[in-house]
């Protein structure tokens, strides 16, 4: 299993790659969205667990996710994404991906899984598992909008998949820093998740070999 | 006099009764007790039983709400549910939990040695506490319309809440339901975002014969009332028993059917569903028969007490009477001797009257004859041509009739002593007086030789009697003491006082009278066997005897020897009439 990751992990590194050397003309977007401070210290894996508050839906330490918003050209297969079920949590908790992202579910703990949606953007329900479950459920995430995962035997268990239809989308830092490079110019609108009931956006003008600042401001 | 034997067996016959009656009163009171004491722990033993029954019942339907309620609530916890309601996917919802509670509808949720529960039906409520429509009822129980109101609360309940219900029929009978609604805890905001309601039959408690278990709720029995008992008496009873606040309450109903001990206990308390009651109503016919069995038994206890109390009785009464009876028949027996002696007595008495009235009447007709012929005589005395050789004839004859007169006027007196009938008026007599005034006349007596009289005795002597008594009684004994004395013998009278009597004692130089014949010298016409030339008929010494005693004295022989004999008289002593004076003196 460690194995697809390493895999992911290189071929999205590649990918910017890629992009980095095709696109000389990019523009550059970096800034802050206003999260909460982080309860915690700093945590050393990357590891996000989405908890409710208020009836909101957020990760814990806070992080937010950051879009551009517009029309572009279909870009081939996405590539396929896993979100792992072990410890009776779901790794990553958030994971956004662009629209047409098939995501496997694999089981990494020694008990039935039961992974399921009643998102209107995306509704399945993949039934129960156990790790040796082959081919990997797997769910195609053709629709955007955000899909709460649960596991019908674990009650508390959830993860966030944000299904973006844009190819240029970020996950900022626990303080709400991103940054993006090589985006086409143009005029768009620049949106930022910050939690399930919060999306905050903003229309940018993106010019070639330009940096543009924003910074979201809360209502 | 009374007849004593008579009483005996009565004697017998009230002690029996008493004691028959004490025992039966302390029988009766010991049963009257022993009922009470037996009915009243009875009773107690009865409300305990139905209470404990009540208590098995209620703790029976506590456990099952308690368990209805956690697998309701465990079904509110799905995330299926939770995703339905929390991800905008209420189209989920009915489908959802049919997934889920199709086990519950099923009755698949049974285990082995467990009752199987089956819902009826289930609703969602929505945050205003209203039913949310399911698209196909019929998967989810089928309610009657407009029955779903029912399930609906004012709000969101915080925490599950129960009711029971009647359900109309929809399909088939109707059924009394609980309710259970449990809400639906939001994960997001640890706030009820919806109630799940579902309703189950209500359990048939598996009641005792005798015992019957029923729901009563706003005003009206939901179950069927047993037997023939009216609705109405049976509601109205439940609904005072509420209306006074008793929780858990008890009281006896008495119907035509017979009597029930009811007790009613709130099956919901601080429920939002409205409140309902379980009644529970136990048949008292087991304790009636138990205690008419012991009232039977009792009341045979106490005629089985009453019996060897009357066989006790019967014993006891002979035993203590034997004694009595025995003491009677002796006073019997005493009593007929008493009547015999009595009867011998009387005889005897009228004997002795008829020889009294015998010798008083032939003293009577004695004495006219002997006063003729002495009349005869003494004229014939004085007539001159009486010749003289039969002149001291005569004067004898005449002596003779003066005899036989005195005889006569002594048998009369003692006649007259032996019926009673003489009155005698008492009054103070000096006794000195009378015996100075007979040695006067014993002076002047013509035929008998003289004996030398001494008289003893200084002061006044007065007795209580009658002058011409006392008088004849010295007279007697002075008579007597010249009659037996020797030739030439001389009297003494001596005058004393002893005590409250005058002893008066005359003694003679008589010859010794013998031992044998001392005790004899009182009867009448008993002579000295001495003394055949010795004047007299026999009747001086008793005629004396008698008078004295008349005059509450005694006549007695003090001593008889060679030569002496002595008599004492003694008489009631009497102080002299001072006023009156003495015409002696």
């Amino acid at each position: 299993m460690l194995r697809f990751a390493v895999w992911a992990a290189l071929q999205l590194s590649f990918m910017g790659l890629l992009a980095d050397r095709g696109s000389t003309t990019g523009a550059t977007i970096e800034g802050t969205v206003p999260l909460p401070p982080s309860p915690a210290p700093a945590v050393m894996a990357k590891r996000y667990e989405i908890v409710s508050k208020g009836g909101i839906l957020s990760t814990i330490p806070p992080v937010g996710v950051v879009w551009l918003e517009g029309n572009f050209p279909e870009e081939g297969n996405p590539p396929v994404l896993q979100i792992v079920q072990k410890d009776f949590v779901f790794d990553p908790a958030l994971l956004p991906v662009r629209v047409g992202t098939v995501i496997e579910f694999p089981n990494e703990d020694d008990e039935y899984h039961n992974v399921f949606s009643y998102s209107p953007a995306k509704r399945f329900d993949l039934g129960r598992y156990m790790p040796e479950e082959r081919p990997i459920p797997s769910q195609v995430f053709d629709q955007a909008g955000m899909v709460t995962l649960r596991c019908d035997i674990h009650e508390h268990m959830r993860a966030i998949i944000l299904v973006i239809d844009s190819p240029y989308f970020v996950t900022t830092d626990t303080r709400g820093r991103f940054r993006m490079e090589e985006l086409p110019a143009g005029d768009y609108i620049l949106k930022a998740w910050i939690n399930s009931r919060e999306t905050l956006e903003i229309p940018v003008r993106l010019e070639s070999g330009k940096t543009l600042q924003v910074t979201f401001t809360g209502d | 006099m009374p007849k004593p034997g008579g009483n005996v067996s009565g004697f017998r016959g009230r002690l029996f009764l008493i004691i028959v009656l004490v025992v039966g009163l302390l029988a009766i009171i010991g049963a009257a007790l022993a009922q009470r004491h037996l009915s009243a722990a009875s009773e107690e033993e009865f409300a305990n039983s139905v209470q404990q029954h009540v208590e098995a019942s209620l703790e029976a339907h506590q456990v099952r709400q308690e368990m209805l309620v956690g697998i309701c609530a465990d079904l509110a916890r799905q995330p299926r549910i939770h995703a339905a309601l929390e991800d905008d996917a209420l189209d989920l919802l009915y489908p959802s939990a049919a997934n889920e509670l199709s086990p519950l509808m099923n009755g698949g949720q049974a285990q082995e040695n467990e009752a199987v529960i089956r819902a009826g039906f289930y609703r969602f409520l929505d945050m205003r506490g209203k039913v949310i429509p399911p698209v196909q009822p019929r998967l989810h129980g089928l309610l009657p319309a407009g029955w779903e109101g029912f399930l609906e609360l004012p709000g969101l309940p915080e925490n599950p809440q129960t009711g029971i219900a009647f359900l109309p029929p929809a399909d088939g009978a109707g059924e009394v339901v609980e309710i259970i609604a449990v809400p639906v805890i939001s994960t997001e905001t640890f706030s009820p975002i919806a109630a799940l309601v579902v309703g189950f039959p209500l359990q048939k408690t598996a009641a005792a014969p005798g015992h019957f278990f029923g729901v009563w709720s706003k005003g009206s029995s939901l179950t069927r009332i047993p037997g023939n008992l009216s609705r109405p008496e049976i509601e109205n009873r439940i609904a005072s028993m509420i209306s006074r606040g008793g929780e858990g309450d008890s009281g006896i109903l008495r119907t035509g059917r017979g009597d029930f001990r009811l007790v009613v206990t709130p099956l919901n308390p601080d429920s939002a569903y409205p409140p309902a009651y379980g009644y529970f109503l136990s048949s008292m016919e087991p304790l009636q028969e138990r205690l008419a069995r012991l009232r039977r038994q009792v009341l045979f206890g106490a005629l089985v007490v009453i019996v060897i109390g009357l066989a006790a009785a019967h014993l006891v009464a002979r035993n203590m009477s034997r004694p009595v009876e025995n003491l009677a028949l002796a006073s019997e027996e005493e009593y007929h001797q008493r009547l015999r002696a009595e009867l011998a007595l009387d005889a005897t008495s009228q004997e002795l009257e008829r020889a009294a009235r015998f010798s008083a009447d032939a003293s009577h007709q004695l004495k006219t004859p002997v006063a003729v012929m002495r009349a005869g005589l003494e004229e014939l005395a004085v007539d001159r041509e009486l010749p003289e050789r039969l002149r001291p004839e005569v004067a004898a004859l005449i002596g003779q009739t003066g005899r036989l007169t005195r005889v006569i006027e002594d048998l009369l007196l003692l006649s007259r002593l032996d019926a009673g009938r003489l009155a005698v008026e008492m009054q103070p007599v000096d006794l000195g007086l009378v015996i100075d005034s007979l040695l006067d006349d014993l002076s002047i007596l013509p035929q008998n030789e003289q004996h030398p009289v001494e008289v003893e005795g200084e002061g006044n002597f007065w007795v209580r009697g009658n002058r011409g008594y006392t008088s004849l009684i010295l007279q007697s004994l002075l008579e007597n003491a010249t009659k037996y004395n020797r030739k030439g013998g001389r009297i003494r009278i001596s005058l004393d006082r002893e005590g409250s009597f005058v002893a008066c004692r005359i003694g003679n130089n008589g010859k010794a009278i013998s031992p044998g014949m001392q005790a004899r010298i009182f009867e009448r016409f008993h002579r000295g066997a001495t003394g055949e030339n010795v004047p007299g008929y026999g009747l001086g010494l008793n005629l004396a005897r008698e008078l004295a005693r008349l005059h509450g004295g005694r006549l007695e022989l003090v001593e008889s020897r060679e030569d002496w004999t002595e008599f004492v008289l003694l008489l009631q002593a009497e102080r002299p009439p001072e006023e009156e004076g003495n015409p002696w003196t």
